[in-house]
């Protein structure tokens, strides 16, 4: 049995006509799945700089674009102004949340990790098993409560909603984080007259950098993209970026080459910022999600 | 004795009240809508300008639902897009964590696009596809009429018998990212010895594989699925902007939201909300044992 696999495992290792066609196809389907991902992205994008009239022609097979436009752009941005206004407002409570969320969570995380105490176990075990929650079942109860104390539409009410909904998440992620640092660091801190309070911005957090990172970036995009409580809690005073894109669809007359500028301006963000730190992004999420 | 006892309890105390945020924000986002939906699902709600007026009726709303004879067709749907979203999902995202995790040239290239369809938000990836499937313009008519494969334009979203398959193959690539990041951070794990090893016993690619490859990744397969399967769940945004439910694309958790904010029965929206959460956190209790 040996000797008929040797051959077989030798030839690989050399650049023979074997190892390119491995190569090749390997780069077809490398090719195949970049297109797959990318490419109702880039299409989107296309979109919203070819004019509305031969994006039509195009999509009926009558002939290539012959110009390029930034009129969607133009108009997104300095002519409806509701578009900015509505990323703004986004951009706002998505901060807020994100910042309540991070701190909230971080410190909770920290207790987790570092205190055994009558009822950890239950908490923790709450905190992992609620973070599928289906936001909708939930978000009834609370939209009637938001009604009656009159926090519905209302920039508090959002990140009252979002800032909770993340922060049990925070907490769980930073445990990870929490435990890499070595304990004795946290004592020689307090031993030098640092209080247990005070070890926590000097000594905890920057160790555990890398998670607040992440944990901050994953809140911000979560809340940034998500539409079912922006739906539900907003009602025109406040604008999620999302609900804004929505509302262009159910209009009577649907511009597709606008619909797609808009949704390019509600994607950015959080493309740039994926792009940005990706590599960073990833290994604080696979540490979280993967750590068992 | 009575010192270190001293101690103890002042960590204990120091623990609490590094929790007490966390503690808060679930209690108010998560506890208190899933004791409140059970009492909601159990009266009639009015919500008028004045406020919400609410009447008992006992467990009406839960026999009403029962009774709806819409119920075994939605809930077989949401089976069949469970199923298939889940396999699909899991098959495309081995195969994607297989090709990243391998050392082709520009592989970091792919692994960032990777990031793209979970950083862009559901809803406007949802146009995406609404777009990409126009009866019109829609691309995707396009290729397939330019390739002899449809005779002539489809109007997939608008008719029962491909709506569904439409949403289904949207939803597939807005989920690919995360499980993928979960095998392929199971797969780095894998060590290259034990592969070696057996490919030198005269076991193929997939064998090696089968047999060990898979037995290896198995605890994170099992949770990628979970995690698949609780994600399809959810689906929301890309019904509402893709089909809004009509054309047969109807699912237990969408008709929450149409229950609620459409036909205006809050109690039964809240208890078909409440088996959504129960049947879900059913699955999340497998989170527990898979971090414990």
């Amino acid at each position: 049995m040996n000797s008929s696999a040797s051959p077989k495992t030798t030839s690989r290792k050399v650049g023979t006509p074997g190892r390119a066609l491995w190569n090749i196809s390997g780069y077809v389907v490398y090719f195949l799945a970049a297109v797959f991902i990318a490419f109702p992205v880039l299409w989107m994008f296309l979109g919203s700089i070819i004019p509305e009239d031969s994006l039509l022609l195009l999509g009926l097979g009558r002939g290539l674009p012959s110009t390029i436009t930034l009129k969607n752009y133009y108009r997104a941005l300095f002519v409806d102004t509701y578009v900015v206004r509505s990323i703004a407002d986004t951009l706002f409570y998505s901060m807020g949340s994100t910042v309540i969320a991070v701190v909230c969570g971080s410190i909770g995380g920290y207790s987790f990790a570092r205190f055994r105490f009558p009822g950890r176990r239950t908490l923790l075990l709450a905190a992992i098993a609620l973070q599928t929650s289906p936001g909708l079942s939930l978000a009834l109860p609370l939209y009637l409560l938001m009604r009656q104390i009159g926090w519905y539409d209302t920039f508090h009410g959002l990140i009252y909603i979002y800032s909770g909904w993340y922060t049990p998440f925070v907490a769980w992620l930073m445990i990870g984080f929490f435990e890499g640092i070595p304990q004795d660091l946290i004592d020689s801190a307090q031993v030098d007259g640092c209080s247990r309070w005070g070890t926590i911005p000097r000594i905890v957090l920057p160790l555990a950098a890398a998670g607040v990172f992440a944990s901050a970036v994953w809140v911000f995009l979560s809340v940034w993209g998500d539409f079912i409580f922006g739906i539900i809690f907003t009602g025109g005073r406040i604008n999620p970026i999302t609900v804004t894109v929505a509302r262009l669809v159910t209009r009577a007359k649907v511009e597709y080459s606008y619909m797609a500028a808009q949704s390019v301006l509600a994607m950015l963000l959080p493309l740039i910022i994926v792009g940005l730190f990706q590599k960073r992004l990833v290994k604080g999420l696979v540490a979280g999600a993967v750590k068992g | 004795m009575t010192n270190y006892r001293r101690s103890l309890t002042r960590r204990h105390i120091f623990s609490y009240v590094l929790l007490l945020p966390t503690f808060v924000l679930m209690c108010a986002v998560f506890l208190y809508p899933i004791v409140a939906s059970v009492l909601l699902s159990m009266q009639d709600i009015q919500v008028t300008s004045e406020g919400v007026q609410y009447l008992w009726v006992g467990t009406k709303n839960w026999q009403s639902i029962f009774a709806d004879k819409s119920m075994p067709q939605v809930a077989y749907r949401t089976v069949y897009f469970v199923v298939t979203q889940t396999l699909a999902v899991l098959l495309l995202s081995l195969f994607f964590a297989l090709l990243l995790n391998t050392k082709l040239k520009g592989i970091g290239f792919l692994r960032s696009l990777l990031l793209f369809p979970w950083a862009i938000p559901s809803l406007v990836a949802g146009l995406m596809w609404l777009w990409l499937f126009n009866s019109q313009y829609g691309l995707f008519n396009l290729i397939l009429f330019k390739l002899g494969i449809i005779a002539g334009y489809q109007h997939w979203l608008g008719n029962s018998s491909t709506a569904m398959n439409s949403v289904i193959i949207a939803q597939i690539w807005k989920n690919i990212p995360l499980p993928t990041l979960i095998i392929l951070a199971a797969l780095t794990t894998v060590p290259q010895d034990l592969i070696d090893e057996a490919s030198v016993d005269g076991a193929n690619v997939w064998q090696r594989f089968v047999h060990v490859t898979i037995p290896l990744i198995r605890t994170s397969l099992l949770f990628a699925i979970v995690t698949i399967v609780i994600m399809s769940l959810k689906v929301f945004d890309m019904l509402y902007i893709m089909t809004k439910g009509y054309q047969q694309t109807m699912v237990i958790y969408f008709l929450v939201y149409t229950w609620a904010f459409e036909y205006v029965r809050f109690g039964a929206a809240s208890a078909l909300g409440w088996l959504t959460w129960m049947s879900i956190f059913a699955m999340s209790l497998f989170y527990i044992r898979y971090f414990k």
